[in-house]
């Protein structure tokens, strides 16, 4: 692995920027799309989230009578803090466009801003169901941080760095060997907090209209017009940020190591395909699946940090 | 102390009692093994009256019925309240207290319930004296919701506009955390008046609007209509018309049972079974249309028969469509069942208590969820019940599995009893010539298994077959106050799910 030159990296990031914010909502779209084939319906168009996105950005804002700067200032800080946790994640290249500025902690914090942002938010626009909706997020992401944490160090520790450029090439070179019980563990912790980051069944129902289930949903009911348009891109992009640390850290097969058009056209190609992959998973959760209590969610989350310290341990005490 | 009298329908005579006896003497009905069915206010004058009177109506297990009248003042119209010893009167001496004045003293919630606080003071609109189109000044006064207070409790108000297109009522929780210490249920809110509206009406006039009081349970309720009609006309339905009235009655609650089932896997969101089931019910729907030119089976029963025959291309279809409809169903509730996800959901939520059910009066599928073995159907038959035999399902849970559990075998046990009509079904006229028509003042209370329960009709008859009072008392009217027993102790993400397990309608309710 050759770091390439200022110019190639330059050019490299503008294209996973293009290609990153461009493929958002299709994910958002296709998840749609098998949830509504295995309901027996047609299912919207995969280019509705787009043009969700520009109805609603050509709308006016329309607020409660106490929300105040906060609430204006939410919607840009969610989507600002959640596009530069894009930034460093490698989805094409092991090199991310701010590779070397930041590591996977930078982007777990930048993920907890958003959040806590969006909960501010909710809190702000005074409805009960806002406040319903960040209490329920913020007691849930107390026990998913730690959760996601750990389960990358799993990865961190294996590759002996927390850049996720570095992660991310280690295992791609390692092959098979990359996935040893360890990896394995921390890889089963993960994709249970995905699906809890990405609000998904069993965790949270992204469709339901029954408020008083809502996690998510709940903190984005006061939300109209272009401040709706930023905080559910937002949400698309996360999709694409959880999945792209799933993808760096646990399934980095097809990143590109070197810059050449073939590894790069392999690259972008592998990229997609397990992009498409999560997104048609989380459909088939949405459809399939039954919320669990909210009560036992702590359960479920609690496993997956016990799940990620047992792969830690495993790593650290019982050395491959 | 004098035993009560249940006297067999039709014609049962109504016993006069002193109003501060009333509670006594229902709760002694009760006592003796009767269900309190409901409470009637009544403006007398137009029957040569000179005041308003309250009515109790009790059914003893083999199905008759004792009616006790307590008459009340015009100048102080007031009465001891019977609540506190017939807790099921709670909802039904409070919607007397707004619609007619009279007043049940030391009830213990005296807040409004049909008509909200911006409806003006002293405004009855079922005295007689009250002109049907006049619209009434707003009284600029709030509702006042029932909150709990103290540390670490917080109020969610919910409605009465849904995000889902839902009917609207309001939800007040008070609330620790997630769970629920309270629940007021404030509804009413679209009160249409459709008592006061078929005041004076014929009878064949009154129909569509009776019939219309909900969209989800129009054969219930056309058929309670109807079946008092023809006990004050004395007209004898023709055989093929009985039958044919157990056939859509069945048809109406297979077809909310099994879109039931599926709106309760909706409230955990288990999106495959609910668009399986949603599909079933629309396939029940169009058979519907079939036979009947409607696909919530409006417009065809009638006093004395039925408007017009079923359709014959349509009923020679349907025992196949019931054996297809009854085969998925089965395989669709099974593999709901089978799933642990669900079943942890269900298990342990909504639980309500036989004591609870039977003092709040629950009626269906929310009483016989607790264990309470009654059905109409069976314990006083009309229409062609009597020469069938109904399978009464019981669950001893109370919970939303137990809900569950009953939708699915009635649902079951309805798709039998449909085919075994099919069968039985006899040739011959639908419609019976009119009747006479009746005393002004003769009175004639009904009621019919509908798929929530049993709606009960009283109906008093006006001059040359006209209605002068009647009074709908629905099965949702009854149990929704059973919804807001089940909630305390729950979680309120789970409170969806508990009432998608009642499903009860709000326009039936509220009329």
């Amino acid at each position: 692995m050759t770091d390439p030159t200022l110019d190639a990296r330059i050019i490299l990031g503008v294209a996973q920027v293009v290609l990153t914010l461009l493929v958002a909502p299709l994910l958002l779209g296709i998840t749609k799309r098998v949830k509504a084939r295995l309901q027996y319906r047609r299912g919207p168009d995969l280019l509705q989230p787009y043009r969700d996105l520009r109805k609603w950005w050509a709308k006016e804002s329309v607020e409660s009578d106490v929300a105040g700067p906060v609430s204006r200032a939410v919607p840009v800080v969610v989507l600002a803090a959640t596009l530069a946790a894009t930034l460093y994640i490698p989805i094409v290249a092991a090199w991310a466009p701010l590779d070397g500025w930041g590591d996977l902690v930078l982007v777990v914090g930048l993920m907890a801003l958003a959040r806590f942002a969006l909960a501010l938010g909710a809190l702000d626009a005074g409805g009960a169901f806002g406040g319903m909706g960040s209490s329920r997020e913020v007691a849930i992401s107390t026990l998913v941080e730690p959760a996601l944490l750990l389960a990358l160090a799993g990865a961190a520790v294996a590759a002996g760095s927390t850049d996720l450029g570095t992660i991310a090439a280690h295992g791609a070179e390692a092959g098979t060997a990359w996935y040893t019980p360890a990896l394995l563990l921390a890889a089963a912790a993960f994709a249970i907090v995905a699906v809890a980051e990405t609000g998904h069944e069993p965790v949270d129902n992204p469709d339901t209209h029954l408020e008083l289930t809502m996690i998510h949903e709940g903190m984005l009911l006061e939300a109209t017009g272009p401040r709706l348009a930023m905080l559910t891109y937002a949400a698309e992009l996360k999709v694409v940020v959880v999945i792209g640390l799933f993808a760096a850290a646990f399934l980095p097969a097809g990143v590109a190591t070197a810059l050449t058009p073939l590894a790069l056209a392999v690259a972008i190609g592998a990229a997609l395909g397990k992009l498409v992959l999560a997104a048609v998973i989380l459909g088939l959760l949405d459809a399939t699946l039954a919320k669990l209590r909210i009560l036992a969610l702590p359960g479920l989350l609690a496993t997956a940090s016990i799940v990620a310290a047992i792969g830690l341990a495993t790593r650290l005490w019982l050395p491959a | 102390m004098a035993e009560p009298t249940f006297g067999v329908r039709p014609g049962t005579p109504v016993e006069g009692v002193a109003p501060d006896a009333l509670g006594s003497r229902v709760a002694e009905c009760i006592e003796a093994g009767g269900r309190f069915a409901m409470l009637v206010g009544l403006d007398e004058r137009s029957v040569g009256g000179d005041g308003l009177a309250v009515e109790a109506v009790v059914q003893a297990p083999g199905g008759a019925i004792a009616r006790l009248r307590a008459g009340v003042s015009l100048d102080e119209p007031a009465y001891p309240s019977i609540t506190r010893l017939v807790p099921a009167a709670h909802w039904d001496e409070r919607e007397a207290r707004d619609l007619l004045g009279i007043v049940p003293a030391g009830h213990p919630d005296p807040r409004r319930l049909v008509l909200h606080e911006r409806w003006p003071r002293g405004y009855h609109p079922l005295r007689k004296d009250v002109p049907v189109s006049i619209r009434p000044p707003d009284a600029e006064r709030h509702f006042v919701p029932f909150e709990v207070h103290g540390e670490g409790v917080y109020q969610l108000p919910v409605g009465p506009i849904h995000a889902g297109v839902i009917e609207p009522g309001h939800f007040r929780f008070s609330a620790i955390g997630e769970r629920i210490l309270h629940l007021d249920a404030r509804l009413f809110f679209v009160h249409r008046g459709l008592e006061k509206l078929v005041e004076g009406r014929a009878f064949g006039a009154a129909l569509p609007i009776v019939e219309r009081a909900c969209g989800v349970c129009t054969v219930s309720h056309a058929l309670a209509f109807s079946e008092a009609v023809e006990e004050l006309t004395g007209i004898e339905v023709p055989a093929r018309a009985r039958w044919a009235r157990v056939l859509l009655a069945e048809l109406e609650r297979l077809y909310n049972h099994v879109g039931d089932l599926g709106n309760i896997c909706a409230g955990i969101g288990f999106q495959s079974a609910v668009s399986r089931l949603g599909w079933l019910k629309e396939r029940l729907l169009r058979i519907n249309d079939a036979l009947t030119g409607h696909r919530y089976l409006t417009g065809i029963v009638a006093p004395g028969g039925l408007a017009f025959d079923l359709d014959r291309d349509g009923l020679s279809a349907l025992p196949r469509s019931l054996e297809a409809i009854g085969t998925e169903l089965a395989a669709a509730v099974r593999s709901i069942v089978r799933s642990d996800g669900v079943m942890s959901r269900f298990h342990g939520t909504g639980v309500v208590s036989p004591a609870t059910a039977t003092s709040l009066g629950a009626l269906g599928v929310a009483a016989r969820a607790c264990g309470l073995d009654t059905d109409l159907r069976r314990d006083a038959p009309y229409a062609a019940y009597g020469d069938l035999d109904v399978e009464v399902v019981t669950a001893s849970g109370g919970d939303v599995a137990a809900r569950f559990h009953v939708r699915a075998q009635e649902a079951g046990a309805s798709i039998r009893l449909l085919r075994e009509v099919i069968r039985r079904l006899p040739d011959g006229p639908v419609m019976a010539a009119p009747g006479e028509p009746p005393t002004p003042g003769a009175v004639s209370v009904t009621a019919v298994e509908g798929p929530r329960g049993a709606s009960w009709m009283w109906l008093r008859a006006g001059a040359g077959g006209t209605v002068d009072r009647l009074r709908l008392r629905s099965a949702s009217f009854a149990n929704w106050p059973v919804v807001a027993a089940a909630a305390p102790g729950n979680l309120v993400p789970d409170f969806p799910l508990i009432n998608k397990s009642f499903e009860l309608c709000y326009a039936c309710t509220d009329r």
